[in-house]
């Protein structure tokens, strides 16, 4: 048998023996099954016939799952929620599964608002499935929240690292179903997320489980209603809890995952078959990759099998998924006439033949860039939950690396909680990004929401009304006339993809553009002092200082030219341009990015300092006739070890909690290497100083420098 | 992402990405013999799988590094609805029976069928009667033989994985004498592999604990495998059969992903 194999001669494979990546989840000690009767623990063993899919009571207890199960789990995703259409009660959350972190309850004003964002209201075709996304802010605790040690919250739960929004990708699905009073059975599985930047995984991984989800569900409650799949006591081994074997699967591959690694691409099995997911770094900007071998390689279609319909598609061509992209390429959703979405892979199947598109030019879609890196409030209008709210993803990510800093919601209803907020008034708050397909949203911002972008026109709405985008706003920044040329030629030809990484990579470069000014003066503002007392102190940013670098310097970002403000003649195009920026919710963002990545530098120096100064300069001056207060002296020591112990524990919470990178943050130079032994180092200081404190005091005026050995580091 | 994605892609020692799927009866070992394959372990315990676990394992075979990407069903009835998803676009299957119960061997027969109607048409299936060390002679016994009752009634298929009947069963060494283990065989080799040379699988007796055979398993489907072809209608690191289907695939039926049995091919190739 060995014959023609390798030469290892007991084993006739060559093994590699790379730990298997990823590696199976972690087993539960074999002592908390089968017997186990803690209501913590999953009940894995399945001989009994008890699976109690009753637990699955709207108060959102489904069958526990293991607690190192959930917590890996939590790495990707908070939870599963089932939601239908009660006719009595309307939109019901029915399950959660598994059930949400104590840490991160769902109140009841949180349950409604997940109910009614995943049931999507306007005019969807009758039957069929529909995938979309929306987001909604974690309601706050409404207690006192307490002071917030600097290290505390990070070794916190992982959904702290999002954006303190859950993010839901919704799998909706309306059948007919005679045996219901309407006549349609109408239920969404939704997928629960803390991380705001990964759309595109998220997206193709319920585009994978929704349908398997209500497929496996109908066939394993031999096709009876959900209400009865949730009542069945008697099922049984048939399925666990409401959410079924699928889901249950679905979390069990999830909780596999390696840990979330941002600038690397991941391999990451789900329901039998592995996404190959580029995470992006930080907010740095992502776009569709060429497909590798483009030309030469042919998409291989699995013949024979299941599921015929695998066809060359958008996707098929880009087996690498950004992460942080909407599955529909922008310049499909913004083409005048897309001309195959309806077969798309990657859009539901409803979308009607006959549907235009919105007619964004390449000229308008620089316009949205800008009104979105200003701030500027837009409404979405689409006739479809998905596309408003993939376009909604693409335009906030227009601007990246700046992390758009304001509301956005992919999905926003009239039964939203924030609805009074963010549409009532006579002015939206900046930077605020609605998509919507409710005509009575519509008609009550029209008047208020500056710029409107218009994906779809209803049937009963006046003729005058046209697709695209209102907005009185001026385009500042200059076309590039090649670059239009490329983009339009690709899309010409149906390229989509092509076309979305020119446009991806020429507004990059604009935003990169932008930001070199305001770069460049962060860069000349004074670091603070290098004294071993002082902690370094953030730095202050003045709009006016600002403006006089850019006035000196000048900007590259190649704008129209234009005429002179009657209104304030003084600055030019430019700097109101950049003074309309500095006012916006983007700048704060982005500056506090900024001043974050140098703080930790700063900090890092500053640590560096404490670790390695030299205390008896400090303590005595260089000639070793100077002297310190006490108090001067006990507030440095009481510093270091401060800092030591908050090392300590970045070291244990970076050792103990697998995925300490996270989106939101970057790793910081400080979570590794060298910090190992910062803690030792540091204390070895504090009882430094502290030897040195009481030779001060034991000397007297007489400082002699024959206490040896703590004397010779320099 | 602005890397130019072609050069690597020609490396020679690319490896060749084969998606492999276990099926079988729940406790007949699946787990078990995965885990002994890509870690070389055993686990007395092992915790009965959930959907599925996904594994990998990098072999050479001659010139070639091959990738197994091992999808390890779970065995529970309760998961059999969703077996399709892990075997669709699969190379290679490997069933797995226990030969101490002659029911999981009628279950594994139903996989096969299964396989030979719906799954890739040129996969390449693996018939392996797993814990055969529990009727193997074992030299040092301190234990008088009787048939445990984990053989003699669980012969309808249960949902349960490692009960703890099973367990002592598994701890085979400890059955002793010759005539006992014998005895507690309830599928004979012979009977497996000619339905195994009639179906046209491949044939093995395994045990997880010891290792016996294992390997070989493994050995002879990468054998069997049209590497040459996989390889060459792969594209990039990334671009596996069953990884290009990662997007197009499940999503291209929209709301309903295609997991009939009308819509494959009816080939019933094996009569059994």
């Amino acid at each position: 048998m060995n014959g023609d194999l390798g030469s290892v001669p007991s084993s006739a494979l060559d093994y590699a023996y790379n730990p298997p990546a990823p590696s199976p989840p972690p087993p539960p000690a074999p002592a908390a099954h089968p017997a186990s009767t803690t209501t913590n623990s999953l009940k894995l063993d399945t001989t009994q016939a008890t699976l109690s899919p009753t637990a699955a009571a709207a108060t959102g207890a489904a069958d526990e799952m293991d607690q190192a199960v959930s917590d890996r789990l939590r790495r990707w995703i908070i939870c599963f929620a089932l939601v239908e259409f009660d006719l009595d009660t309307g939109p019901l959350l029915t399950t959660l599964y598994p059930a949400p972190p104590s840490s991160l309850p769902f109140p009841p004003s949180l349950q409604q608002n997940i109910a009614f964002s995943s049931l999507p209201e306007g005019d969807l075709p009758t039957a069929g499935a529909h995938a979309y996304t929306w987001r909604i802010p974690i309601p706050k605790p409404t207690g006192e929240k307490g002071k917030e040690r600097e290290v505390a919250e990070e070794s916190g739960e992982e959904w702290r690292k999002g954006d303190g929004c859950l993010h839901g990708f919704v799998w909706f699905v309306q059948e007919k179903n005679p045996a219901l009073r309407r006549g349609y059975s109408q239920r969404s599985l939704v997928l629960i997320t803390h991380l705001p930047s990964l759309p595109g995984l998220f997206s193709s991984v319920l585009s994978i489980l929704g349908p398997m989800h209500f497929k496996h569900q109908q066939s394993s409650s031999s096709g009876s209603s959900p209400v009865s799949t949730r009542s069945g006591v008697g099922n049984g081994g048939e399925a666990a809890g409401a959410m079924g074997g699928m889901v249950e699967a679905a979390s069990y591959n999830i909780s596999s995952w390696p840990d979330l690694h941002p600038g690397t691409t991941l391999d990451l099995p789900f329901l039998g078959t592995v996404l190959s997911v580029e995470i992006p770094l930080g907010s740095q900007p992502q776009w569709p990759l060429p497909p590798p071998n483009a030309g030469t390689g042919k998409i291989k279609i699995q013949r024979g099998g299941v599921g015929g319909a695998a066809s060359p598609s958008l996707s098929a061509v880009a087996p690498v998924i950004p992460a942080s992209l909407p599955p529909t390429p922008l310049s499909l959703l913004l083409s005048p006439s897309p001309p195959s979405l309806s077969r798309s892979n990657s859009l539901s199947t409803s979308s009607s033949s006959s549907r235009l598109g919105p007619n964004i030019s390449f000229a308008k879609l620089l316009l949205l860039w800008e009104l979105i890196l200003l701030g500027e409030p837009i409404l979405v209008v689409s006739g479809n939950p998905r596309e408003g709210g993939e376009v909604v993803e693409w335009l906030r990510g227009l601007i990246r690396p700046i992390l758009f800093a304001g509301d956005y919601r992919p999905y926003f209803h009239i039964h939203d909680s924030d609805f009074a907020r963010l549409t009532g008034g006579s002015k939206p708050p900046p930077a605020t990004l609605l998509s919507t397909t409710n005509p009575l949203i519509l008609s009550t911002c029209s008047k208020t929401y500056p710029h409107i972008l218009r994906l779809h026109v209803g049937a009963t709405e006046s003729p005058g009304v046209t697709r695209g985008l209102a907005s009185t706003r001026k385009r500042h920044v200059r076309v590039d006339k090649s670059v239009r040329r490329e983009v339009e030629e690709k899309e010409g030809r149906g390229d989509y993809l092509a076309a979305d990484a020119l446009i991806l990579q020429h507004l990059a470069r604009l935003t990169e553009m932008f930001l070199a000014p305001l770069n460049r003066y962060f860069g000349t503002l004074p670091s603070s002092d290098t004294s071993l007392s002082s902690p370094p102190s953030s730095r202050s940013f003045t709009p006016s200082a600002f403006l006089t670098s850019l006035r000196q310097h000048g900007s590259s970002l190649p704008l129209r030219p234009s005429a002179p403000s009657l209104s304030s003649p003084s600055t030019s195009s430019l700097e109101r341009f950049y003074l309309k920026f500095l006012q916006s919710p983007n700048f704060a963002s982005w500056l506090h990015e900024r001043m974050d990545r140098a703080g930790e530098q700063v900090r890092e120096g500053y640590l560096r300092r404490l670790e390695g100064g030299d205390l008896r300069e400090w303590m005595f001056g260089i000639g070793g006739e100077e002297g310190r207060e006490e108090g001067e002296v006990e507030e440095l020591v009481g510093r270091l070890e401060r800092e030591a112990a908050i090392s300590d524990r970045l070291l244990l919470s970076s050792n103990s909690l697998p995925s300490s990178p996270s989106v939101s943050s970057l790793a910081s130079p400080g979570v590794n290497g060298n910090t190992a032994e910062r803690g030792e180092r540091l204390r070895n200081q504090a009882a430094r100083l502290r030897s040195l404190r009481d030779e001060s005091r034991g000397a007297g005026s007489g400082r002699s420098e024959g206490t040896g050995s703590s004397s010779d580091e320099s | 992402m602005s890397a130019p994605a072609a050069a690597p892609a020609e490396a020679p020692a690319r490896p060749v990405q084969v998606k492999l799927v276990l099926l079988g009866e729940s406790a007949v070992g699946k787990s078990s013999v995965v885990l002994r394959f890509c870690q070389n372990d055993f686990q007395a315990n092992k915790e009965p799988t959930i959907g599925a676990a996904f594994l990998t394992q990098r072999c050479r075979l001659e010139d070639k590094v091959i990738k197994f990407e091992i999808w390890d069903t779970a065995g529970q009835e309760r998961f059999r609805s969703l077996s399709p998803m892990y075997y669709r676009n699969a190379q290679a299957a490997v069933v797995v029976y226990d030969v101490t119960k002659s029911a999981s061997l009628e279950q594994a027969k139903t996989w096969v069928k299964e396989l030979q109607r719906q799954a890739n048409p040129n996969i390449v299936i693996a018939l392996a009667g797993n814990k055969v060390d529990l009727v193997r002679p074992s030299s040092d016994s301190d234990e008088p033989s009787t048939p445990t009752s984990a053989t003699s009634d669980d012969d309808e298929a249960d949902d349960a994985t490692a009960t703890p009947e099973d367990d002592a069963a598994e701890g085979g060494d400890e059955e002793g004498a010759v005539a006992a283990s014998e005895s507690r065989r309830q599928v004979s080799r012979e009977e497996a592999e000619e339905y195994a040379k009639e179906c046209g699988l491949l044939f093995f007796e395994t045990s997880a604990k010891t290792g016996e055979g294992v390997v070989e398993v493994f050995t002879e489907i990468a054998k069997k495998i049209p590497l040459d072809h996989i390889l060459a209608s792969t594209r990039g690191p990334g671009g596996a059969a069953g990884r290009g289907a990662g997007r197009g695939g499940p999503a291209a039926g929209g709301a309903s992903v295609n997991l009939n049995e009308e819509e494959s091919a009816k080939k019933d190739a094996c009569a059994c």
